[in-house]
């Protein structure tokens, strides 16, 4: 078991294309769950194949439990990997599949039947030791997949999308089933994944790439509650956050307004003026009678989910989310007033960065 | 509607066999013709008069040690070319090397040399090297085929990469990921290549008849080439020869006829 | 000692190595020459001696006095090159005080009759005047060879030394640093090795002439001394052996070149008498591969240090990865590369330069003849009827694909997968079977008597045709032949082109009411034209190769109404055995088949996109 280290790290494929990665620092701790999230093309699997030493990075270090690894081939890092295709060799049969790692090398043969049966318990592949991957099913092959890199004891767990192929019931049991693994084995695990309700519900921590830069690092609350920008801000939550762009103006003594067409939402605002993001959760957002509330907009869309609905609103021509208990009786066209949340409010600056 | 549809689409499909079954028995005709000519008897067959019959022609020409020679020939080139041509497309179409683009293309460009230019200097070559009239200088220019490298080229690049970064994290070195990765999924295209390069050789003609000088290295298919040209030497003998030379291509074709037609697909 | 300074102490090491090989085997070369023209020497001296001593009164042998003269007389030649010791027996006589032969090693001279070497000396046989037996030896000492390389090879050198360091310390420096300064260093490199072979082809040249000098003197030197010599200098064949003397006029006294019967020879004006000349005439040691096979190695050996810094300067600026990539990608490599090499870029390097001689098997000289064979093939009639005659034999292509495709389209529609197969392998069958075979039974098809067609033809009234016989018809039936053999994979190639073409497109084209035909014109042919046009132009390439058909089926014949180019060029090399003029007309056929496969490669470039 092991932490990992990056250090400044960057890869450029092309020496006059945008970099796919731009100078990444990070510190994954011993035995964390660790998810990268973005997405697709905001460079997260190369981050994760840099980490394996399938890519080799152009400037910066990955650090393995403090040892620098950067120019290691990656069978001398002692990292296991699930791809997203899972990889699995198709000539070979589950059992095969398991050892391959292990007869590569050359661990004695009594050893290997040990563990890959060791392995196939845990995963309950039992009874398909004998077959080849093209007659499993796309769960069985994740958990062959699983099993492979099991078998070997790593030090780290690198995952690329493992969940992506399979149906969503699937996915949400195989999740708990993972987090379950992981419990058990205490072994440091890094998650690739583009799905941001995947990654909240298993990532201890979460660091949010996009056009291969590094935009925040948190816990799921940390990254929730408190985006550091409006890319973050958006991209975690579903639907993601509302910002509606507006002109801050402050009226002295630690107060201020933003002025969005004909809404003036007044927030904790000192001394600004100039344009500006007023962010808000569509859950912090509820409809009022249209002459209360900070204004009026007008329902485009309803979408009822269950014990939530979604309204899509248009507000100063402005898009505007908002999530309802139960299934309210709207209709689009309806003229309703909006309430925010004055507690829940986030400001961006024009930048997009979160302000205080 | 759609049952008009489906009987005029069954109509139009008894209507395209109709056509094209007498062309297919055309083309068929010539090898119903050379296998009749074994059953017939002498009397009753289209022919001209012939004192000899197929076990003379067998007697007559050392036809045994040609089809002997042929299967040495073809299956020594077979080895080669499916092992050669398998490590250089590995190396093609997977590992990244300065010049790797150049170079495959001088490959290519060797394909573009007609049989007939380059007979001359293999020639003047394996004479240098004493190798005229021998196993070794009809098999040596023939171990490497830069169109079998481009087909397993091809698809070795079908082949996911995950595959080979997986079995690399799990330590294993270029030759194990080639050897254990790579060829055990790649087993049609290189039965392909094999049955190719078989039956290729089988046919060769120009080579052998330049490097060999006398009847004990020829492959079949020079030794009853000088049977053409006259009608001086008889029928029955002249197809008895050809049926020697045409009957292990024929064996062949129907047990790995899909590999045949794959190999032809795979040029385009 | 760290991995940088580890390749320069390598690469060091090949520099130097690669350096001072080059001119120890240049010396040795030189040395080589040495030897051969002091043994030369010794057998020409022994022979003169045997031509100009009067025999003893009694006994076979010499006159002792006599040939104590004549020995010493030789010493005495103006511009004699060699230095010589003659023994009578054992017995010097040049330098009395000299130390005397070793009795085995006369014993050695008497059995085997042939120059030997002991120590620095060639000892060449002295035999008596009837050539029955050795009586003593003459030894001429070889000179131990100057120093071994010209003012122009030591230049080299010197830059070479320059250039060397320079890429040294380029080792371990960015790519377009080491870049900048191995270039140049291989160039040098290169020029040295040139300039040291010039000096080895300059040594071989000059002991040629010096031999040649050395027996034009001794040559004047017996026919003064013995008249009878002077109206018949072949009695003087064994003093110039190894060249021949043919008449010839006056000239200068040093050897020159001159080109005689389509090589070139070095020779030399002897002076018998008076008004009598003759021309001794010998190979140059410099010419015919004498010195050529030099080249490559020392070419070679100057390559050692350029490469090793190469190597060096490439490993120490990549990556570990990508080296032991690199290094993996050669090791796979490696079979098919060497034997690509050897059995496909030398030949093809090599029929080059047999088109550029006069080359024939059963002929040992090889003149070179410039371009000579190009013009002849280009002049050549028969060569231009015979490309005519397959340009209209390559017509068959087109006609079999219009007959492939309309199959294809019929068999290949939709839902009829099993008929269509078991078709298509019907089709396949003479393309997966032997062209000899074929060429066989197709000859006995078109048998103008017993043939399958002409007893149909004259079933149906329309009497007997000799097919292969009557030169109207003979390239016709070989054509049909082809059509019957490609047909087949043709229509496999447009089976797979139909399938590759999604359905919708069809479907599409249907729901807007194109009717069949429309259908097939808009949509289909189109969308087909890069399997069409590779089709074609691989057809008509293969027809521009056809050998084995013809020449099995009609021999090229009748009076050569089927004589395509690739046999007419087999013909050319193999039956009038004119390597030269066969390589010349198949390396031009090369240069258009190249051309017409670029040209397919480019029009294949707008490749149809389906989206």
């Amino acid at each position: 078991m092991a932490s990992v280290t990056l250090r400044r790290l960057a890869k450029r494929y092309d020496p006059h294309g945008r970099p796919a990665l731009e100078e990444v620092s990070l510190e994954v701790s011993d035995g964390e769950f660790f998810v990268l999230l973005g997405p697709s093309g905001c460079g997260k699997t190369t981050l994760l194949r840099c980490i394996a030493g399938l890519e080799e990075p152009s400037a910066g270090e990955v650090l393995l439990d403090g040892r620098d690894v950067t120019r290691l081939e990656p069978a001398a890092r002692d990292v296991a990997m699930v791809f997203q295709t899972y990889a699995l060799y198709p000539h070979l049969t589950v059992r095969r599949n398991i050892a391959f790692g292990l007869e590569v090398r050359r661990v004695p043969a009594a050893e290997i039947t040990r563990r890959v049966q060791q392995a196939a318990e845990r995963l309950g592949l039992g009874t398909l030791l004998d077959r080849r991957p093209g007659e499993l099913s796309g769960g069985e092959r994740q958990r062959v997949a699983l099993g492979r890199a099991l078998v070997r004891e790593p030090q780290v767990f690198l995952l690329d999308e493992p969940l992506s192929h399979l149906e969503p019931t699937l996915r949400s049991e195989l999740r708990a089933e993972l987090l379950e693994l992981h419990r058990a084995l205490r072994t440091t695990v890094v998650y690739v994944t583009h799905d941001q309700v995947e990654a909240m519900a298993m990532g201890q921590r979460i660091a949010v790439l996009e056009r291969g830069r590094l935009r925040q690092v948190g816990t799921p609350a940390e990254l929730y509650g408190r985006p550091e920008d409006v890319f973050v801000a958006r991209f975690i939550g579903n639907p993601g956050m509302n910002l509606l762009k507006g002109r801050g103006r402050s009226t002295g003594d630690e107060g201020g307004v933003v002025d969005c067409g004909t809404w003036s939402v007044p927030v904790p605002l000192e001394r600004y003026e100039g344009e500006i993001y007023l962010g808000v959760r569509p859950e912090h957002v509820s409809l009022v009678a249209p002459d209360q509330g900070v204004g009026a907009a007008d329902v485009r869309g309803v979408e009822p989910l269950g014990p939530d609905t979604i309204v899509r609103l248009d507000a100063n021509g402005q898009a505007l989310v908002a999530r309802l208990h139960g299934i309210p009786d709207l209709r689009p066209g309806d003229r309703v007033g909006v309430k925010l949340d004055r507690r829940q409010l986030h400001l961006f600056d024009a930048a997009g960065a979160r302000m205080r | 509607m759609g049952n008009r549809a489906g009987r005029r689409g069954t109509l139009g499909r008894w209507v395209s066999y109709a056509l094209a079954l007498p062309l297919a028995l055309l083309m068929i005709a010539p090898f119903l013709y050379m296998a009749a000519v074994a059953l017939m008897s002498e009397r009753d067959s289209l022919r001209p008069p012939v004192p000899e019959h197929f076990a003379a022609a067998l007697a007559a020409l050392p036809v045994g040690r040609f089809l002997l020679n042929s299967a040495i020939f073809s299956l020594a080139v077979v080895a080669g070319q499916v092992l050669t041509s398998a490590t250089a497309a590995y190396a093609f179409a997977r590992l990244r090397f300065p010049g790797r683009d150049r170079l495959f293309l001088a490959y290519l460009c060797t394909l573009m040399a007609p049989g007939v230019l380059l007979v001359i200097p293999r020639f003047l070559l394996i004479d240098v090297l004493g190798w005229v009239d021998t196993y070794q200088g009809v098999i040596s220019t023939e171990l490497v085929s830069v169109t079998g490298i481009f087909l397993l080229r091809q698809f070795f690049r079908t082949i996911p990469r995950d595959l080979e970064d997986a079995a690399r994290l799990e330590g294993a070195g270029e030759w194990t990921i080639f050897w254990r990765v790579i060829v055990p999924p790649s087993r049609p295209a290189l039965a392909t290549l094999a049955v190719l390069a078989f039956a290729d050789q089988w046919r060769s003609f120009l080579w052998p008849l330049v490097a060999t000088r006398s009847s004990a290295m020829r492959p079949i298919e020079v030794g009853i080439a000088n049977l053409g040209g006259t009608y001086a030497v008889s029928w029955s003998y002249q197809v008895a020869s050809a049926r020697a030379a045409v009957i292990p291509l024929m064996v062949l074709y129907f047990v790995a006829q899909k590999y045949f037609i794959r190999g032809v697909e795979e040029t385009i | 000692m760290s991995p940088l300074a580890r390749w320069r102490a390598g690469v060091l090491f090949a520099m130097s190595a690669g350096a001072l090989l080059l001119l120890a085997l240049a010396q040795r070369a030189q040395s080589g020459y040495e030897r051969t023209l002091a043994a030369r020497d010794a057998t020409a001296a022994a022979a003169y001696l045997t031509i100009v001593t009067p025999v003893a009164r009694r006994g076979a042998g010499y006159d002792l006095p006599q040939l104590l003269i004549r020995a010493r007389a030789l010493e005495e030649l103006p511009g004699f090159s060699g230095r010589f010791e003659i023994y009578h027996a054992t017995a010097p006589l040049i330098r009395a005080t000299a130390p005397p032969l070793g009795a085995a090693a006369l014993q050695q001279l008497r059995r085997e009759v042939a120059v030997r070497w002991t120590g620095e000396a060639a000892l060449a046989p002295l035999l008596d005047r009837d050539g029955w037996d050795v009586v003593g030896a003459v030894a001429a000492r070889a000179d131990a060879g100057t120093w071994p390389v010209s003012t122009w090879s030591l230049g080299a050198l010197l830059l070479l030394l320059v250039a060397g360091t320079q890429s040294l310390g380029a080792i371990g420096r960015p790519r377009h640093a080491w870049r900048q300064s191995i270039g140049p260093y291989g160039v040098v490199a290169a020029l040295f090795g040139v300039a040291v072979f010039a000096d080895v082809r300059g040594a071989a040249a000059d002991a040629t002439d010096r031999w040649l000098y050395d027996t034009r003197l001794l040559m004047q030197e017996a026919a003064a001394r013995v008249p009878e010599i002077r109206s018949a200098p072949a009695g003087l064949a064994t003093l110039a052996r190894g060249a021949e003397i043919v008449p010839g006029d006056s000239g200068p006294s040093t050897a020159w070149r001159r080109a005689a019967g389509g090589a070139v020879r070095a020779a030399v004006a002897v002076r018998l008498a008076p008004g009598r000349w003759v021309e001794l005439r010998a190979r140059p040691g410099e010419g015919e591969a004498g010195t050529a096979v030099w080249l490559p190695v020392l070419l070679g050996l100057a390559a050692l240090g350029p490469l090793g810094a190469l190597l060096a300067a490439w490993s120490t600026a990549t990556a570990p990865r990508q080296r032991r990539e690199t290094v993996a990608a050669w090791g796979f490599l490696a079979p098919s590369a060497l034997h690509l090499a050897a059995f496909s870029f030398a030949p093809l390097l090599l029929v080059v330069y047999v088109s550029l001689h006069r080359w024939s098997p059963i002929e040992p000289t090889r003149a070179f003849v410039a371009l000579a064979n190009y013009g002849r093939v280009f002049r050549d009639p028969l060569v231009w009827s015979a490309l005519g005659r397959t340009l209209v034999y390559a017509l068959y292509v087109p006609a079999s694909m219009t007959l492939a495709l309309g199959l294809a389209v019929i068999i290949g529609r939709r839902g009829s997968g099993a008929a269509t197969s078991a078709l298509r392998a019907f089709f396949l069958l003479p393309y997966a079977s032997s062209v000899v075979a074929i060429a066989l039974v197709w000859q006995w098809m078109y048998h103008p008597d017993f043939g399958l067609l002409n007893q149909l033809l004259t079933r149906a009234g329309l009497g007997p045709v000799n097919w292969l016989g009557d030169p109207k018809t003979a390239l016709a039936a070989v054509m049909l032949v082809s059509v019957w053999i490609h047909l087949g994979y043709q229509l496999t190639v447009f089976l797979a082109g139909l399938r590759a073409i999604p359905q919708t497109y069809l479907d599409a084209a249907r729901v807007d009411g194109a009717n069949a035909w429309q259908r097939f014109r808009r949509v289909t042919f189109p969308l087909l034209a890069p399997v069409t046009v590779f089709v074609l132009v691989t057809g008509i390439i293969g027809g521009f190769q056809v050998l084995a058909l013809v020449m099995v089926l009609t021999g090229g014949g009748p009076l050569g109404a089927t004589d395509l180019i690739a046999y007419h060029i087999y013909r050319i090399a193999w039956e009038r055995q004119q390597f030269g003029d066969a390589s010349a007309l198949a390396l031009l056929l090369f240069a258009v088949l190249f051309g017409a496969t670029w040209a397919q490669l480019k029009l294949l470039d707008r490749r149809v996109e389906y989206g």
